[in-house]
C-alpha cells in the first residue's frame, strides 16, 4: 500500500464534515424560505446556488478521499458498500440539483422542498453509514432504550444477578470479559479474521475458523489463540494489547467445557469446587444469596456490645459477643440481632450466660452458617431445625442439650458438622 | 494516619482560628503562595472520616492467631527436616560450593566447618509419613494436623534483626509488629481484654542471653494503642490490678471518668493521638481489673486438660502455662497472641540443651493444637510454630569436644509449622538440599509467609498500607507472595 495514498486518504475524516454542514444548512434554508414564502432568510436566496456548488465540490472531494481511505482495508464489506454507494448517490444528486439551480431557476424554486428533502435524506444516510463504519453499528444506541437496541439486533444487557448461582455464564461472565479485551477488533463492522465476538450467535458462528466448539477446547480456535505463548504471532489479543489474565483464561475454558451455552446459569451447571472458587474470586457476584449493603449500619449491634465484622462481597455479617465477667446476655441484647437476622451468617455466643429463650431469636437467623453456643447452659436446640444453611454447630461443653436432639438435627441436615 | 493529619482532623474550627497565629489571613497567604496546599489538606481530611481500609478484603479463614515464636532459632535439621546424609558426612568438611558467598554469624570458624550428623533420631509419623525427630514425640503424634514449611528463608543472620524482620517485616526496629497491623486493621473483638497480647518464657537455665525487646510487639508508626500488651510471667501477670483499700469500683469509675474528661479537653486542644491512646489504656486497665483475674484463674480447667499441657502448666512464666493462657485469651476475644520462648540458641550445648528445650515446648505446643481442635476453635484459629532462622548443618566448635557441640545461625533454610484455619493439614511444603543447607524447591521467604498470614486473615497485604513520612508502608514492604498451595 502506497503510504502517500494512505496519508491523503485519512484526510477524509477531516473533510467529510464540510459537505455535511454545508448541504444541511443549505437545504434547511431552502425549506425555511419555502415554508415562510420568502419572509424569512430571503436575503440568503441568491446565495443558494453558490452554497450548493460548494457542497457538491466538497462531496466529490470527500468521496475521492474516502475511496483512498477504503483501500486501507479492515472494514466490513457490507457496511463499506453502503457508505460507498450512498456517497456516490449523494454526489450525483447534489450535482444534479446544483445544475437545476443554475439552469432551471423556476423549476428549482417551485420544487425547492423536494430538492431540500432529497439532499437531507442522502446526507443523513451517507453520514450514518460512515459513522457505523468507524464506530460500529451499535455505538450510537449502546446506551439507548431497549427497543432501539433490539431494532439493531443488539443483545440486551442482563440485569445483575442476585447471586453467582443465578448468574448466566455467558451473559454475566464471559461476555464482559470478551467485551473488554476482544470486541474492539472483533465486532460487527471491524471483523478481524471474519470473527465477530460481540454477540453469542456471531461468536458461535465463528470466523474463518471455528472460534468456540462446545466441550472441545482443542478445536476452539479462540481458546488456542489466547493460550499461545505471549510472543507468538498468532497470540490474541495482538499488538501488545493487555492479555487476558490466567484466571480469565481458566474461566473461558470452563465455560467452553460446560457446553458453552448462552443462557445456562452457574447454578445449573456442574462446576468443580476449584472452578466455583475461581468464579467467586473473579466476579463480583455474591457466592451466597444474602445481600448486605456495603454500608449497612451495624451500630445498633455494636452499641449493645456485639463485635461485628461485615464480610466483603455481600457475604454477610460475622457477629460475636464476648461477655464481661458476670455479664448475662439478656433477651434485650439478643433482640437487637433481629433486624439483621437475614444478614448474620456467623454467630458466636460461646461462654455466654444464655437461657432457652435465646434459641427463639437465634432460630430466626435463617442464613446462619456457623453457630457457636459452646460453654453455655442451653437445654433445647429443636429450634435449630429450621436453619437449613447451618454448616457448623459448636456445642462443646454444653452438657444439658439432650443427645437425641443433636442426633435428630444431624439426621435432618447432612452437611452439618457438630463439635461436641 | 500520620500524627500531623490526625492533628488536623482532631482540631476544631474554633481552636484552629484561635491558635493559628496569623489567623485566616495567614492561611489565605499560604494558599496564594501554594494553591494546592488548601485543597490537598481538605481532601485528606475528608477521607479520614470514613477510612476503613476496605478490610477485610475477602472472607477470612482465620479470625485469631497464636504465634508460638521459638526465640533463638531451633535447629531444623535436628527436629523436622530429616537429612540422613549429614550422618554419612559427619566430620567431613562442608562442600565449599555450599559455603561460597554465604554470610554466617561471626561466632563459628569460617575455615573449619565439618558437617555435624544429626544427634536426634527421626521416625515417620501420621498418614503422610512425616519425618519428625524423637525429641518431639507429642508434635509427631499430631503430624497430620500440621503443615510444615521446610523451605523458609530469611534475610538476617543475627537474632534481634531476624526476629524483628519476622515479626515486623524489617530488620531495623520501628515498624509495626504483625499483631499491631492486625489489630489496627481488624479492630478488637472485645473491650474486656487487649486485642494483641504478648507472653514470654525462658528456658529453665535462662542461659541463652536472648532478650525480648519491646519493639518485637511495638506499634511502630501506628497509633500506640495498637502495640502488644505484655503479660508478666510471674505471680501477677498484670501489675496493680487491685484497687487500694478503701477505693470501691464505683469510686474508681468516677475517678476515671474525671480523668477522661481532662484528657478529652487536652485532646481537643492538641489533637495528639497519644492522648487518645492514654484514654483507651485507662479504659482497658479498668476492664482488666475484672477480666484478668478471671482469665488467669485456671481452677475452672478440668484436670485432664491441665494434664494435656504437661507438668509445668501451673507454673507461671513457663511455656506450658503460656500455651494454656493463649487458649484462654483467644476464647475471651483476644485476636493475636504472640508467645515468645527463648533458649534455642545452641551454639555450644546442643547435646545437653536441645533435649531439655524440646521437653519444655513439645508437649504444650501439641496440647494447644489438640485442645483448640476439640473445642472447634482450630477452624478459625491459626497456630504458628517456628523461630527466626535455622541452624547450620555444620558444626560450631570442635568435633572432638562432643560436650560442646553446637550449630550456628543459618538464615538460608529453616522449618516452620502452621496448624488450623485455612491451612492444609498433614502437609509438607518446600524442600531443602541433602544437607538441609539451601532451599531447592518452593522457597518461602519471610515476606511470603507474612503475605500468607495476612491472606488467611482476609487481608490483601498489598492493599493494607499506612502512610508515614511521605510513603505508604506495609508489613511486607514491596515483597511477598501468598503461598496458595498450602491454603485449604
Amino acid at each position: 500500500m502506497n503510504s502517500t495514498i494512505q496519508f491523503i486518504g485519512r484526510f477524509h475524516i477531516l473533510i467529510l464534515h464540510l459537505p455535511i454542514g454545508i448541504l444541511m444548512v443549505t437545504s434547511l434554508a431552502m425549506l425555511l424560505i419555502k415554508i415562510t414564502k420568502g419572509r424569512a432568510l430571503s436575503a440568503l436566496k441568491p446565495s443558494i446556488p453558490i452554497l450548493l456548488s460548494l457542497g457538491t465540490v466538497t462531496v466529490i472531494f470527500a468521496s475521492v478521499l474516502g475511496y483512498l481511505l477504503s483501500l486501507d482495508g479492515g472494514y466490513a464489506k457490507e457496511a463499506l458498500d453502503l457508505h460507498f454507494w450512498s456517497a456516490i448517490a449523494l454526489a450525483v444528486v447534489a450535482t444534479f440539483i446544483t445544475i437545476v439551480s443554475y439552469k432551471y431557476k423556476q423549476l428549482f424554486d417551485k420544487l425547492s422542498y423536494v430538492w431540500a428533502l432529497l439532499l437531507l435524506l442522502f446526507v443523513t444516510i451517507t453520514g450514518h453509514a460512515g459513522g457505523n463504519l468507524t464506530h460500529g453499528e451499535t455505538y450510537l444506541v449502546e446506551h439507548g432504550p431497549d427497543f432501539m437496541k433490539k431494532a439493531v439486533g443488539m443483545e440486551l444487557e442482563l440485569a445483575p444477578p442476585n447471586s453467582l448461582a443465578e448468574a448466566q455464564f455467558y451473559g454475566h461472565i464471559i461476555k464482559p470479559i470478551l467485551r473488554t479485551t476482544c470486541v474492539s477488533c472483533h465486532n460487527k463492522s471491524k471483523k478481524e479474521g471474519g470473527l465477530d465476538l460481540s454477540t453469542y450467535t456471531s461468536l458461535l458462528k465463528g470466523g474463518r475458523t471455528v472460534a468456540v466448539k462446545p466441550n472441545n477446547l482443542e478445536e476452539s480456535e479462540l481458546y488456542k489463540r489466547i493460550t499461545l505463548p505471549h510472543g507468538d504471532k498468532k497470540f490474541m489479543p495482538t499488538d501488545g494489547k493487555k492479555p487476558l489474565t490466567p484466571a480469565q483464561v481458566k474461566i473461558i475454558a470452563s465455560w467452553i467445557n460446560s457446553e458453552a451455552k448462552q443462557k445456562a446459569t452457574i447454578g445449573s451447571l456442574k462446576l468443580s469446587d476449584k472452578e466455583m472458587e475461581l468464579l467467586v474470586q473473579e466476579t463480583s457476584f455474591s457466592a451466597h444469596k444474602v445481600i448486605v449493603a456495603t454500608d449497612v449500619d451495624v451500630s445498633p449491634l455494636v452499641e449493645k456490645g456485639f463485635y461485628v465484622n461485615a464480610l466483603p462481597d455481600g457475604y454477610g455479617l460475622d457477629v460475636s459477643f464476648y461477655p464481661e465477667v458476670g455479664q448475662k446476655l439478656t433477651m434485650d441484647i439478643l433482640q437487637s440481632l433481629l433486624p439483621f437476622k437475614d444478614q448474620i451468617i456467623w454467630l458466636r455466643l460461646s461462654r455466654n450466660t444464655l437461657d432457652n429463650q435465646a434459641m427463639t431469636i437465634i432460630s430466626q437467623c435463617t442464613e446462619l452458617k456457623k453457630l457457636y453456643v459452646d460453654h453455655t447452659t442451653i437445654t433445647d436446640i429443636t429450634g435449630l431445625k429450621q436453619l437449613n444453611n447451618l454448616e457448623l454447630l459448636n456445642v462443646y461443653n454444653t452438657p444439658e442439650i439432650p443427645k437425641n436432639q443433636l442426633q435428630e438435627l444431624k439426621k435432618n441436615n447432612a452437611k452439618l458438622n457438630v463439635v461436641e | 494516619m500520620n500524627p500531623i493529619e490526625e492533628n488536623y482532623a482532631n482540631m476544631t474550627r474554633r481552636s484552629f482560628f484561635s491558635k493559628t497565629a496569623l489567623g485566616i489571613g495567614g492561611l489565605a497567604l499560604g494558599s496564594l503562595l501554594n494553591p494546592s496546599l488548601l485543597s490537598a489538606a481538605t481532601k485528606k481530611m475528608g477521607s479520614l472520616a470514613g477510612d476503613n481500609f476496605g478490610v477485610p478484603h475477602f472472607v477470612p479463614k482465620a479470625k485469631r492467631v497464636i504465634h508460638l515464636f521459638q526465640n533463638g532459632a531451633p535447629s531444623h535439621v535436628e527436629l523436622f527436616d530429616y537429612k540422613p546424609k549429614l550422618r554419612t558426612w559427619h566430620g567431613k568438611q562442608t562442600p565449599s560450593e555450599l559455603l561460597k558467598g554465604k554470610k554466617f554469624s561471626t561466632m563459628s570458624s569460617q575455615s573449619n566447618t565439618p558437617i555435624l550428623g544429626n544427634i536426634t533420631e527421626f521416625k515417620q509419623h501420621g498418614k503422610n509419613g512425616t519425618w519428625v525427630s524423637d525429641f518431639m514425640p507429642h508434635t509427631a503424634a499430631i503430624a497430620d494436623e500440621l503443615c510444615f514449611i521446610k523451605s523458609m528463608h530469611t534475610d538476617h543472620v543475627n537474632h534481634a534483626p531476624a526476629i524483628t524482620f519476622f515479626l515486623t517485616g524489617s530488620g531495623l526496629p520501628g515498624r509495626p509488629s504483625t499483631g499491631s497491623w492486625l489489630s489496627y486493621g481488624l479492630g478488637k473483638m472485645t473491650d474486656n481484654l487487649p486485642a494483641f497480647v504478648v507472653l514470654t518464657s525462658l528456658d529453665k537455665q535462662a542461659n541463652c542471653g536472648q532478650l525480648f525487646y519491646d519493639y518485637y510487639w511495638g506499634s511502630g508508626f501506628l497509633p500506640s494503642k495498637y502495640q502488644g500488651v505484655k503479660f508478666r510471667g510471674a505471680k501477677d501477670p498484670v501489675l496493680y490490678l487491685k484497687d487500694p483499700n478503701g477505693m470501691s469500683r464505683e469510686m474508681r469509675r468516677t475517678f476515671l471518668n474525671g480523668v477522661e474528661e481532662l484528657n478529652q479537653m487536652n485532646l481537643k486542644e492538641y489533637g495528639d493521638p497519644e492522648i487518645q491512646t492514654r484514654i483507651a489504656q485507662y479504659e482497658m486497665a479498668y476492664q482488666m481489673q475484672v477480666s484478668v483475674p478471671e482469665l488467669t484463674d485456671f481452677s475452672d480447667e478440668p484436670q485432664h486438660i491441665l494434664d494435656m499441657y504437661g507438668p509445668n502448666v501451673t507454673k507461671k512464666g513457663s511455656f506450658a502455662y503460656n500455651c494454656l493462657m493463649s487458649r484462654r485469651l483467644i476464647e475471651r476475644g483476644t485476636r493475636f497472641v504472640q508467645l515468645m520462648h527463648a533458649g534455642w540458641d545452641q551454639h555450644t550445648n546442643l547435646n545437653t540443651q536441645l533435649k531439655k528445650q524440646c521437653e519444655d515446648t513439645d508437649q504444650p505446643s501439641a496440647a494447644l493444637v489438640k485442645d483448640l481442635k476439640q473445642r472447634g476453635l482450630l477452624d478459625d484459629t491459626l497456630v504458628i510454630w517456628g523461630g527466626e532462622f535455622g541452624r547450620t548443618p555444620f558444626l560450631q566448635g570442635s568435633i572432638d569436644d562432643k560436650a560442646h557441640w553446637g550449630r550456628d545461625h543459618h538464615p538460608y533454610a529453616f522449618t516452620t509449622w502452621m496448624a488450623g484455619a485455612g491451612v492444609k493439614p498433614g502437609m509438607s511444603y518446600g524442600k531443602t538440599d541433602d544437607f538441609g543447607f539451601n532451599v531447592v524447591e518452593n522457597p518461602v521467604h519471610v515476606h511470603d509467609f507474612q503475605a500468607t498470614l495476612m491472606h488467611l486473615m482476609g487481608i490483601d497485604h498489598e492493599k493494607f498500607t499506612f502512610k508515614h513520612q511521605g510513603r505508604r508502608f506495609r508489613l511486607t514492604d514491596v515483597h511477598g507472595n501468598v503461598i496458595k498451595d498450602i491454603l485449604s
